[in-house]
């Protein structure tokens, strides 16, 4: 009775743990499809024609999350500039611009270029921009830089940094720039690559493939288990040999 | 006999490598240093990680049910592939162990 008992304990206790492998296998393949979609989604979104800025976003607005990435059309006037250190593209020229084709005030930032030493001068008239909607970064790029009036540096690209020194009010999220035409002819720009911003979904696709292989294989193996004692057993007794005295060998 | 003892010792010493990589420069490079082209060029690491620990897992099986080992030896076999180093111990004290045996 007792070692029915302990049979049946044991072969629950690895039908749980074998459960709980294949559960994980299948939490990291979900994680993989997550990522698949993802790329799939961002795909799409690149491959869309720019609209105009105002089509879809607003003034003090939450940039809403169906927008990241699209490409927009934008007319302005820059009033400030900025820089922002430590980006992935390394220092970054930022400009704010005060949109004038949309029915409702409003400016934005614009990641303009990439740049090695200082600001370089920004065109006087009304610019046309081709540029990447992106949210605002919400995580410090150079915490050594502070916003001040002695400084131009942005610690990150967001326009809540401005809130209170701007009267203009702002959109959230900002502008990548990838053309700028300014009186008729195209500016000659060190252009930022271009960059999607992606959802958060941590690792790459064959990473979480290759753990839900560990996984799966975790689980067959604690299954296996029983019958590689079963097998043992039976060896050691068709040898001759007593378990304990193998088990004290290497 | 001797491939399985030689088939392991190889995946001991590729899963060790690959682990210490994973634990010493992977983590910290994604979760310590705020470097995206650093983490870019380490990507490389989990992947390789994940592909070789299979590997190894099936050596140690295999090796086990060779030398007719318990079920708690075999899984400690397996589990010495997931920490940095211990792999690295599990072959060198299986080295010595043989060695001592063939004395």
């Amino acid at each position: 009775m007792k070692t029915v008992v302990k049979k049946i304990a044991i072969a629950l206790a690895l039908l749980i743990t074998a459960s709980i492998f294949v559960s994980l296998g299948l939490w990291q393949a979900s994680r993989a499809n997550q990522l698949q979609e993802v790329k799939r989604e961002l795909d799409a979104i690149s491959k869309i024609a720019p609209v105009a800025l105002s089509e879809i976003h607003q003034p003090r607005v939450p940039l809403d999350g169906q927008f990241v990435n699209r490409k927009v059309e934008v007319s302005g006037r820059y009033v400030a500039q900025f820089i922002a250190r430590g980006q992935e593209s390394g220092d970054l020229e930022v400009a704010l611009l005060e949109v004038s084709d949309a029915l409702e005030p409003g400016a934005i930032l614009v990641a303009r270029q990439a740049i090695t030493g200082g600001l370089t001068a920004l065109p006087q008239g009304e610019v046309r921009l081709q540029a990447r909607l992106l949210p605002a970064q919400q995580e410090d790029r150079d915490p050594s830089a502070r916003l001040s009036e002695a400084s131009n540096d942005l610690v990150r690209i967001s326009g809540a940094l401005l809130e209170g020194d701007v009267q203009t009010p702002l959109y959230d999220g900002y502008l990548l720039l990838q053309s700028e035409v300014s009186e008729g002819v195209s500016s000659q720009l060190r252009v930022i690559p271009d960059q999607i911003a992606r959802p958060t979904v941590p690792g790459y696709y064959w990473q979480h493939i290759a753990y839900v292989v560990i996984w799966f294989l975790m689980a067959v193996v604690t299954l296996y288990l029983p019958f590689y004692q079963r097998r043992r057993t039976k060896l050691l007794s068709s040898n001759g040999e007593s378990a304990s005295v193998v088990r004290s060998e290497p | 006999m001797h491939g399985v003892f030689i088939r392991f010792r190889v995946m001991a010493v590729i899963a060790g490598v690959m682990s210490l990589l994973l634990w010493f420069v992977d983590l910290p490079a994604v979760y310590l240093i705020d470097n995206p082209s650093l983490k870019e060029q380490v990507s490389w690491i989990p992947y390789v990680h994940g592909y070789t620990y299979p590997f190894y897992v099936l050596t140690a099986i295999h090796l086990a049910a060779k030398m007719r080992w318990s079920v708690p030896r075999m899984i400690a076999l397996i589990l010495a592939g997931t920490l940095p180093l211990t792999s690295f111990i599990a072959e060198r004290r299986l080295v010595r162990s043989i060695i001592n045996k063939t004395k």
